[in-house]
């Protein structure tokens, strides 16, 4: 696996407009921190949903809905964890916020590699039992064998 | 030989003072995770987390969080979670304005 640090995105979206911030790569998982910062002096409120992949967006989405954030503040959201085509969208009343996503791109083999089956009569050869038995506690194999 | 794959846990918004399941980790596996709640009202609400183990049912030592008050707008992360294979993770809230999300790094044996 390759991990990869770097900043996925970064939004100052119009008044009232959803943006998208980030989707993760096709083949990879990320480990993403946020950051918003109020631009202006005057309260601006704002939204993030973590969207996954296959899904629209709802209710159940959202880590900040309409939440208030003070002229010149900033706030963070750490350590949140995607899958593959999951999205983060973001949104603010007044137009007034930037959003940074920065973190770790996990790509390359590691992750969730492929897993072959093994199938097939053991034939009462021990040794060949011994082994299989072996790979798949290791999880090198899926053991669809018989004896 | 052990993966492990960063993602979504759970997503859920329950109903006003249903107790209701964000996930349950695989028998066999491991999970590293951060839960994030969103009040999506304008007015307080009161929310729970509850971390019950494999076997176990919730009672009053399982609370992370217990009708713990969250400002309308509000957001809150719990990080730095762990559970072994079969824990629970419950959430409610008074109003049912809440948002619960939990992302972590699901560990496979």
């Amino acid at each position: 696996m390759i991990d990869t640090p770097q900043i996925f995105g970064q939004q100052m979206p119009p008044v009232n407009i959803e943006a998208n911030l980030m989707t993760v790569g096709g083949s990879d998982q990320a480990m993403v921190n946020i950051f918003v910062a109020n631009q202006t002096a005057e309260f601006d409120f704002f939204n993030i949903a973590i969207i996954p992949y296959d899904q629209s967006e709802q209710p159940a989405n959202y880590i900040a809905f309409q939440t208030p954030l003070v002229g010149g503040g900033i706030v963070s959201f750490s350590q949140i964890y995607l899958n593959s085509n999951d999205s983060i969208r973001v949104s603010t009343l007044y137009g007034s916020c930037s959003f940074t996503s920065t973190g770790v791109r996990y790509s390359g083999p590691g992750a969730s590699p492929y897993v072959p089956t093994v199938s097939g009569s053991i034939g009462g050869n021990a040794a060949l039992q011994s082994l299989v038995t072996a790979l798949s506690d290791l999880g090198l194999i899926i053991n669809d064998t018989s004896a | 030989m052990a993966f492990y794959i960063p993602q979504i846990l759970g997503q859920v918004k329950p109903t006003l003072t249903v107790d209701t399941l964000l996930f349950t980790v695989t028998p066999g596996n491991t999970v590293q995770f951060s839960v994030f709640i969103c009040n999506q009202s304008s007015a307080y609400d009161n929310y729970s987390i509850a971390l019950v183990p494999y076997g176990t049912v919730e009672m009053p030592s399982s609370y992370l969080a217990y009708n713990t008050a969250l400002a309308g707008g509000g957001t809150v992360a719990f990080s730095g979670l762990y559970l072994n294979g079969g824990d629970s993770v419950y959430v409610q809230s008074t109003l049912g304005n809440c948002g619960f999300t939990a992302t972590g790094i699901d560990f496979l044996p």
